[in-house]
């Protein structure tokens, strides 16, 4: 047999999915939805972890996937296969270049609809930035290399106003190009406001959602981390989303537990998947789930493992407020293997 | 990388649930797991033994949360 024929097959996120298929099932995963995520995940590097968005209403939704590139090989490997994000792809792995600053990038693909045909689909991309990023680059680099051109200027002085209007304890945390939605807006979303200095920035920034946000932001009293969004063009828009979440997974923190048990008081989380949410966390091995494990890629080595990301409550003008749910899949973290590590180490770069 | 022998036998412990149970079984004792492989025909050495029973290892509560991003900054 010859080296070419003996070559493993390379592990893909569709691997990941066959190890978790007992736990894709109702009433949070339809038949169809899961079968439109393996069709998806086939394409995509097993290397990465990879969540999965789902509507927390009752009834069926669609379950969305994003991936995390954390290595500029990962970013190479996904450029010379996804068109649309190949040029940003490809200079965030340049080696000191000037969006090595970029932590990781996420690269999310909604599934409300079949992927067309064998190529992979165009996907939002998000950057990770580093603390205090300075306005100058992000409007001036990054979010132009997200976009794919110059922001036009009343939608840069909106992003660099937004950023002025912060208070000292946030920070801006991810940016985000909308443009596979064919939307020209870009999302922030902001770390550190409580929910009191939410309703504060806002009504610095965009007073119209002051009234609707309010409405959900109690939903998140007592939550440790705190995450709001919004998007940004010429003015800033009206759709807001609000994120939580704890250090700790549901196994050692109830507040997990009461802040489902709120979403379910506000009609806007079955209780059925608040208790299909709350049992996601956990991990296979070889030995846990031997007869789906990717044996021909990685032989008996590698976790799979289950984690609870965050939540996020989304208010827009004319619907009612929809809850979500991220659940966290795939390999371990190498930047969190049960060890400290510094910065520099977790660094999207240091391969 | 896994040897040829030893993915041999986990594709065949993927299809058949009772090659499992009995691999389980010796999971704790390297030789005994080496010589049960012997006589079912695969030809490993004790480094595929290693590879494959040090896979067998337990996550705690405290591993998952480092795993799901724990007290690290950024937080998500």
């Amino acid at each position: 047999m010859g080296p070419a024929s003996s070559a493993p097959p390379e592990l893909t996120c569709a691997d990941w999915l066959e190890v978790l298929e007992p736990c894709l099932t109702g009433p949070i995963f339809e038949p169809e939805t899961v079968q439109r995520l393996r069709r998806l995940a086939n394409g995509l590097p097993g290397e990465c972890q990879g969540t999965l968005e789902a509507r927390l209403a009752p009834g069926a939704g669609p379950i969305d996937l994003s991936v995390r590139l954390r290595t500029a090989d990962e970013a190479r490997a996904l450029a010379a296969r996804l068109p649309s994000a190949s040029g940003f792809l490809s200079r965030w792995a340049e080696r000191g270049g000037p969006l090595s600053p970029v932590r990781s990038v996420w690269l999310e693909w909604d599934l409300d609809r079949e992927p067309d045909g064998a190529v992979l689909p165009a996907p939002l991309v998000c950057a990770k930035l580093p603390r205090d990023a300075d306005p100058g680059w992000l409007t001036g680099t990054l979010l132009p290399a997200l976009q794919d051109h110059a922001l036009p200027a009343g939608q840069r002085a909106q992003v660099l106003a937004c950023l002025e209007a912060l208070p000292p304890t946030a920070t801006l945390l991810y940016a985000f190009s909308l443009r596979a939605r064919g939307n020209d807006a870009v999302r922030l979303e902001v770390f550190g406001l409580d929910p009191g200095e939410i309703l504060g920035y806002l009504e610095r920034i965009h007073p119209q959602s002051v009234a609707a946000v309010a409405k959900v932001v109690s939903l998140f009293e007592g939550v440790e981390r705190l995450h709001l969004s919004f998007d940004v063009a010429e003015a800033v828009l009206p759709r807001i989303g609000i994120e939580g979440s704890f250090p700790r997974q549901p196994s050692r923190e109830p507040r997990w537990a009461a802040l489902f048990e709120r979403l379910v008081e506000r009609r806007l989380c079955s209780p059925a998947k608040r208790d299909a949410a709350l049992a996601w966390t956990g991990y296979d091995t070889f030995w846990t789930a031997a007869e789906r494990w990717p044996v021909a890629a990685i032989g008996p080595r590698g976790v799979c493992l289950r984690t609870l990301s965050h939540v996020k409550v989304v208010c827009a003008p004319g619907r009612e407020p929809e809850a979500k749910v991220y659940l966290v899949f795939g390999p371990a973290d190498r930047s969190s293997d049960g060890v400290a590590s510094s910065a520099a180490s977790r660094s999207a770069l240091s391969t | 990388m896994s040897s040829a022998e030893l993915k041999r036998l986990l594709e065949d412990v993927r299809k058949d649930p009772c090659l499992l149970e009995e691999l389980r079984a010796r999971r704790r004792d390297p030789d005994a797991a080496l010589g049960w492989a012997s006589e079912k025909g695969y030809h490993l050495v004790l480094e595929d033994i290693a590879e494959l029973l040090e896979t067998d290892r337990e996550l705690s509560d405290d591993d998952l949360d480092q795993a799901a991003g724990g007290d690290a900054w950024p937080p998500i």
